[in-house]
């Protein structure tokens, strides 16, 4: 049986994982909270801009003849990019996406696809590199203060390697981030760009046929091509940086549940060894009450 | 006031939603000059200058706001745009104006393309300040 000590010393070490937890609990849910507002804040210009450019490239499909829009296999060489967290402690967040990306690799690897694979975050540089994977890039500079421009420099590299047909796609695997109680890990197919699918639509799009416009009823200014051009882009771009927001915000959501979860097992477990503690010293006195007893009947 | 036809003007940044009201008229500065949209206005899409997009609102007041670049798209009396900045043109000072002149005028220009950054910048910053003295005068 454990002596008093040991147990004191136990719940005093229990005690002080339970402090560093509940801070990272509060850290987590601050940044969550500023995370959340960026990521939401950015939801309507992303979904606003990708309806605008996939239902005008539906609708000028036999017309145009963006880069970016055509399928190629030429190089037979797939980008797979997969987004995880430089820090840890946040359940299951990366490994979630870190056994999606490794799912994504044997399926690549069954087509005979040649992989490129990118990975931003410690963690997931770290965990790939150990199932033996070779890593060709990585990036470890998307932290949760990530600016549009970072993740429009590695977009446009990206958009440039397909244009020059040294890539066939890029597929990004990343956390989707639905609510507060509801994230997961997802692959989304950036290139080449998928024109509109009328199954594609959001709720609130329902309403109008964005099914590709009617190109004949609309003024363009300039010509809907030009402006094509102009709009896949930023398409690219700020869906990548969908993704990457996506991403932080799951991130810390994870941790935070996770360290809740870490603070409330703590105390727990605080409870349970208190519980231990009360009766060890309870059966300490007993015996030492019955030493002196046994005494007392010797002395007689 | 209310029979006559309105147009939903919706401002969206990267950011942020930085405006979503109902207006009679809304002027846009496309790439090549100021659009003026009125209710009914055809199906319509462009590309978006340097310049202040001005709307009228259902009580008659003018609002305006600083934006750069993006794109206007104009469809069902609904004016949706889509920009990279959108700055309400009062809240812009003259001395943050200033300081954005002498901050632009600082950039580098060894290269061609630093030699292209520095005069957008620049001339982005004079735009400001010369909205600054309109609205103040």
């Amino acid at each position: 049986m454990a002596t008093t000590r040991e147990i004191v010393k136990r719940r005093r070490s229990v005690g002080n994982i339970r402090k560093i937890t509940k801070t990272m609990e509060m850290i987590a849910t601050a940044k969550f909270r500023k995370a959340l507002n960026r990521a939401v804040g950015s939801k309507p210009y992303t979904q606003k801009i990708t309806e605008l450019a996939s239902a005008l490239a539906a609708g000028l499909a036999d017309q145009t003849s963006h880069p970016l829009l055509q399928r190629h296999s030429e190089s037979n060489r797939v980008v797979l990019l997969a987004l995880t967290s430089n820090r840890g402690l946040c359940g299951g967040y990366n490994g979630n996406v870190i056994r999606l990306t490794g799912q994504q690799i044997r399926m690549l690897r069954d087509e005979q696809t040649e992989i490129d694979l990118r990975v931003s975050g410690k963690k997931g540089i770290y965990a790939l590199r150990f199932m033996g994977h070779s890593i060709q890039q990585q990036y470890t500079h998307f932290e949760d203060k990530v600016t549009f421009a970072q993740v429009a420099d590695l977009a446009e590299e990206l958009m440039d390697l397909y244009c020059r047909k040294q890539i066939d796609g890029v597929r990004v695997v990343f956390t989707r981030f639905v609510s507060s109680a509801r994230h997961y890990a997802d692959v989304l197919n950036l290139l080449p760009i998928q024109p509109a699918a009328p199954a594609a639509q959001t709720p609130e799009s329902a309403g109008h046929p964005t099914g590709g416009l009617n190109i004949e009823e609309y003024l363009f200014s300039p010509p809907a091509r030009e402006i094509l051009d102009e709009l896949i882009p930023i398409t690219v771009k700020t869906e990548l940086f969908q993704c990457v927001m996506d991403s932080v915000v799951s991130e810390q959501v994870a941790r935070m549940s996770a360290m809740k979860a870490a603070t409330d097992n703590a105390q727990q477990m605080i409870q349970a060894l208190t519980r231990q503690y009360n009766r060890a010293r309870q059966s300490q006195i007993t015996s030492e009450l019955l030493d002196i007893l046994g005494g007392v009947e010797a002395l007689k | 006031m209310t029979d006559h036809q309105k147009i939903r003007c919706i401002v969206i940044t990267p950011e942020r939603q930085a405006a979503d009201a109902e207006a009679l008229a809304v002027v846009l500065p496309a790439h090549d000059g100021l659009v003026g949209v009125l209710p009914n206005h055809a199906p319509f899409l462009c590309k978006l200058g340097m310049g202040l997009l001005r709307y009228r609102d259902i009580q008659n007041r003018e609002h305006a706001l600083f934006i750069e670049g993006g794109f206007g798209h104009v469809r069902d009396n609904e004016v949706s745009i889509l920009t990279q900045t959108a700055i309400a043109a009062d809240k812009i000072t003259t001395a943050e104006a200033d300081t954005q002149v002498r901050q632009a005028e600082a950039l580098p220009a060894a290269t061609i393309e630093e030699v292209d950054t520095r005069r957008h910048a620049i001339r982005r910053a004079k735009y400001l300040r010369q909205l600054t003295g309109a609205t103040e005068s």
